[in-house]
């Protein structure tokens, strides 16, 4: 027998089974079975793809309705986030502004009081000024450094001092931090209420920002009480404290109302608001100190040197001599201030 | 150098006073985040066993 006549007699068996096949092929459904379990595991997948909003949750007799979150595929690219980016955003900022300082210095060096120190003093800023000043900056340094611990310690502080040490130092911190901050945002309260008027934008402020701030040019850009870059401090501090405190409080107070999600963007507006800040404000203490002669004695004493004055802020010290003469004092006996 | 010395004892009396308003508000995790009945030293009026 041939191969094509074994084929022929083969042929109606074929065919039966075919008819019986077709049955079952017209009763497959048109859609997916949503409880089989290929379907569930399907979900499962798409919900883990990385990129993925979705969350899966359920129910559990825990208190915390977070506990009933399996996973959310969003939290992997918040870790890397948190132990990745992060830190590489803390380095750039803080050892960028660290090396532009160090070039500055090594540049330009310490700006001197041209016309020297005279023996007049004009008051700078009073008594609650430098209170609510100083309110705000040793808070802040208080939550710099605990906050930096969170972002930096477990590489540069841990291997020093040891794990149980660091435990007990990270959980202190974290108190501390969460204590100190209600007093940050007093400060920050303070200084806008004290200060805001004199901060408001002005055409000196270009002109300011023309000159360098008296890098370019022999002369320095005329100023009144604050120049354009004590106004980009003072927004950047009270802008940055909001953020860090509307932020910081819905970790402390409302972390389950606002979702796993929010709680996490929560925690990327904080920690860069306040890695960026503290890279602000490292340059607002080296020009108030080290950078400026004559500088920090307007937060140190309260009175600044006249020749001082009248070179950075020339025009307030024409309106001080106007409207409060006695704000100018003569007569100082003369302390250099290296 | 006073407006200081004032800062500083503002900034610590806020803060003992932050941390003394918050140990009300704040609770430890195995009691927030747990029901009586699955702590292992539980309420005494759902056990009625005398505590301590």
């Amino acid at each position: 027998m041939t191969l094509f006549a074994s084929f022929k007699r083969l042929l109606p068996l074929l065919a039966a089974i075919a008819l019986l096949a077709a049955p079952a092929t017209a009763q497959q459904p048109s859609s997916v079975n949503p409880t089989a379990s290929s379907v569930k595991e399907k979900q499962l997948l798409d919900a883990l793809k990385p990129g993925s909003t979705d969350t899966l949750s359920g129910r559990t007799t825990i208190q915390d309705p977070r506990a009933g979150n399996l996973i959310q595929p969003a939290g992997m690219e918040f870790r890397a986030f948190h132990q990745v980016t992060l830190p590489m955003i803390g380095k750039y900022a803080i050892l960028g502004m660290l090396a532009v300082l160090a070039l500055f210095y090594l540049l330009r060096g310490r700006i001197r009081i041209e016309g020297g120190l005279s023996d007049r003093t004009i008051v700078r800023f009073g008594g609650f000024d430098r209170f609510a000043h100083w309110t705000t900056a040793t808070s802040f340094l208080t939550l710099a450094l605990s906050g930096l611990n969170l972002v930096f310690g477990k590489s540069l502080l841990l291997p020093v001092i040891g794990a149980e040490a660091f435990a007990s130092v990270t959980q202190l911190g974290k108190f501390v931090h969460n204590y100190v901050s209600f007093a940050f945002a007093l400060g920050i309260t303070l200084m806008f209420l004290t200060w805001v008027k004199d901060n408001f934008p002005s055409s000196l402020d270009i002109r300011w920002a023309l000159q360098g701030g008296g890098l370019i040019g022999s002369k320095h850009p005329p100023a009144d009480r604050f120049n354009g870059g004590q106004k980009l401090i003072f927004w950047a501090t009270v802008l940055g404290g909001i953020a860090l405190s509307v932020s910081g409080y819905i970790m402390m107070f409302r972390p389950i109302e606002v979702g796993v999600s929010g709680f996490q963007l929560a925690t990327i507006v904080h920690s860069v608001t306040g890695l960026i800040l503290f890279a602000v404000i490292v340059a607002h203490i080296y020009i108030g100190t080290l950078g400026m002669e004559g500088a920090f004695d307007a937060m140190g004493r309260g009175e600044v040197d006249l020749n001082w004055a009248k070179e950075h802020h020339g025009l307030w010290v024409d309106k001080v001599a106007l409207k409060r003469p006695q704000d100018i004092s003569g007569g100082r006996a003369t302390v250099p201030a290296e | 150098m006073k407006a200081f010395l004032a800062a500083v004892v503002v900034v610590v009396g806020i803060s003992i006073g932050a941390s003394i308003l918050l140990e009300t508000y704040q609770s430890t995790a195995d009691r927030a985040f747990t029901s009586s009945g699955a702590r292992i030293d539980p309420d005494p009026r759902l056990t009625g066993a005398p505590k301590g």
